[in-house]
């Protein structure tokens, strides 16, 4: 696996761990508790970096292009 | 007749011409059925997968969920199903892509060859899917019974027996072309409704304010304990590298870049709308409705108090999009497990009869006995399906965390695990579940916990077996070291 990939998941993992620690949900932030922000942040930002690093990286446009 | 009623009955049609127009390339060939052709581009792909993924549960259910449990509890369980794309993109989009047959059981099969899993992954597929579709045709129901005024056993039939029809002779192709019209409707209607409650209101902010000031269990997670949250949120991170009506769209693409771009492109899509019904319209109907007694009934009563009748009748045709483009899928995927995987998992006999008449039978007979898997599957979900279930998403969920349990481990310790046997699939597929259904079913288990018991027991087994077990043939290696080879 790419390291890139690693990192990747890793953070994924990082960020849903942080939010279901208790001090996430225990901590109100405005209307939600911060375990909800979380939540959507990753939402949002989980496609959006896997967009960009797939859009970037040279390797796997070599796969689509070896495979037409 | 009004407004609403003929342009649900404009959209019906509109399936049933894209099914009829289909069928002559579906029924040419095995590639052309289950995986149309593997022509399909990108951005084609992208609303595919999303309108896939986005069932009834996924506008219906969702804002249900959290008009009933809260803000945090519905991002819970659909940030999970968000994560498993990433997850499919990076684990399983490429290597299954590159593998290039037609279904989850294929490769399954391929990595642990032995008649037992060749039967136990077809069977788990199609009760969690039966499950599923039974959740689909509430919401579907539901929908016409609100905004039609139609008897909720009329309106589950004609919406059913329209779906049925256009996948069992169109096959992939037929639901590919009606899945990217219903997602963009889906993403027209929800992301619409939520723009204009949200113009109303001022700003979002302005309308998370007073809905969690009016309700403050809106904005809570008091409701459920942990491992309801945590299991909802790992059911749909891991369902989505192996649940088979998504996979069955990877093999659609033209190549493995372009399965693993659909996938994130339909991801992004989702979450705006995901986002636009649990931040805008959940919220302001909670403020609207305070005292719903079906809470899946929320964006229906906002639909029908706060806009006009054209807008109402997109909203029908929206959640029946939502229902369909997603039942569509899970019947294909069931009709795949039956006629593909379980009674010909190797296509057309290698012997055709000499006679021609009986030659031609022979070759169109699994043909016709996928259509005839459809109709039996779709028949016997209506069925259940008027009795429904209440709260959509939880109960489809819970019947993902039985396919999820089975299937994972399995999946990914075959891509990614060189040591990974038939000892340690076997053992991990059949481990999964068990430990799931016992958990499940064990009084005072939190809602949807058991797979956090059950994806440890899986991985446990799969281990065990690997580590005890002989090591996989050589060619099978040999195989899987290709699926990951991107120059190969």
């Amino acid at each position: 696996m790419p390291r890139g990939d690693r990192w990747y998941l890793a953070g994924l993992v990082l960020v849903a761990v942080i939010a279901f620690l208790p001090a996430s949900r225990a901590t109100q932030v405005g209307p939600l508790p911060l375990f909800g922000w979380l939540m959507a942040g990753l939402m949002v930002a989980a496609p959006l970096v896997a967009l960009v690093r797939l859009l970037t990286d040279r390797a796997s446009r070599a796969d689509g292009d070896a495979r037409r | 007749m009004t407004v609403e009623h003929y342009i649900g009955l404009a959209y019906l049609a509109g399936c049933i011409l894209v099914g009829l127009l289909a069928s002559r390339t579906a029924a040419g060939s095995r590639d052309e059925y289950w995986v149309a052709g593997r022509r399909i581009g990108t951005a084609v792909n992208s609303l595919a997968i999303m309108a896939a993924l986005a069932s009834g549960g996924s506008i219906i259910g969702v804002m249900g969920l959290t008009y009933a449990q809260g803000i945090p509890a519905s991002l819970a369980l659909f940030t999970g199903a968000i994560i498993g794309f990433p997850l499919a993109s990076v684990l399983v989009a490429g290597p299954l892509r590159r593998f290039g047959r037609f279904t989850i059981t294929d490769f399954l099969r391929f990595r642990y060859p032995h008649p037992a899993v060749a039967l136990i992954v077809p069977i788990l597929i199609v009760v969690s899917f039966t499950v599923y579709i039974v959740a689909q045709m509430k919401a579907a129901g539901i929908t016409a019974a609100v905004l039609l005024g139609l008897d909720y056993e009329v309106a589950l039939t004609l919406a059913t027996l329209v779906f049925i029809l256009y996948v069992s002779i169109g096959g992939m192709i037929a639901v590919t072309w009606t899945d990217v019209f219903q997602g963009a409707l889906m993403l027209l209607v929800v992301i619409g409704a939520a723009a204009a409650l949200v113009w109303q209101a001022g700003s979002p902010a302005a309308i998370l304010r007073d809905a969690t000031a009016a309700a403050p269990a809106l904005g809570t997670l008091r409701d459920q304990p942990l491992g309801s949250y945590l299991g909802s949120f790992v059911i749909w991170a891991t369902a989505i590298p192996i649940i088979p009506h998504i996979v069955m769209r990877v093999f659609t693409a033209r190549d493995a870049r372009g399965a693993r771009l659909s996938l994130n492109i339909a991801m992004m899509m989702y979450a705006v709308m995901i986002l636009a019904g649990v931040m805008a319209i959940a919220p302001m109907g909670r403020m609207m409705f305070p005292d719903l007694a079906d809470a899946d009934l929320v964006f229906l009563r906002v639909m029908e108090t706060s806009f006009p009748p054209i807008f109402r009748g997109l909203a029908v045709a929206a959640v029946m999009a939502a229902v369909m483009s997603t039942t569509d899928a899970l019947l294909l995927a069931c009709s795949s497990a039956i006629a593909h995987d379980l009674l010909y998992p190797g296509g057309f006999a290698p012997r055709p009869p000499l006679h021609a008449r009986s030659r031609r039978l022979h070759t169109t007979a699994p043909h016709w006995v996928a259509v005839a898997a459809a109709w039996v599957v779709g028949l016997t979900a209506m069925g259940l399906a008027y009795s429904p279930p209440a709260l959509i998403s939880q109960f489809y969920t819970a019947a993902i965390g039985l396919l999820t349990a089975g299937l994972f481990v399995p999946t990914i310790a075959g891509l990614w695990w060189r040591r990974a046997n038939l000892a340690g699939g076997l053992a991990a597929l059949v481990a999964g579940p068990a430990a799931y259904l016992v958990v499940h079913f064990t009084p005072g288990a939190p809602p949807l916990s058991a797979i956090l018991v059950a994806l440890p027991a899986s991985a446990l087994a799969m281990w065990a077996g690997g580590r005890f077990g002989s090591a996989p043939p050589a060619a099978i290696i040999a195989r899987i070291a290709e699926l990951h080879d991107v120059e190969g």
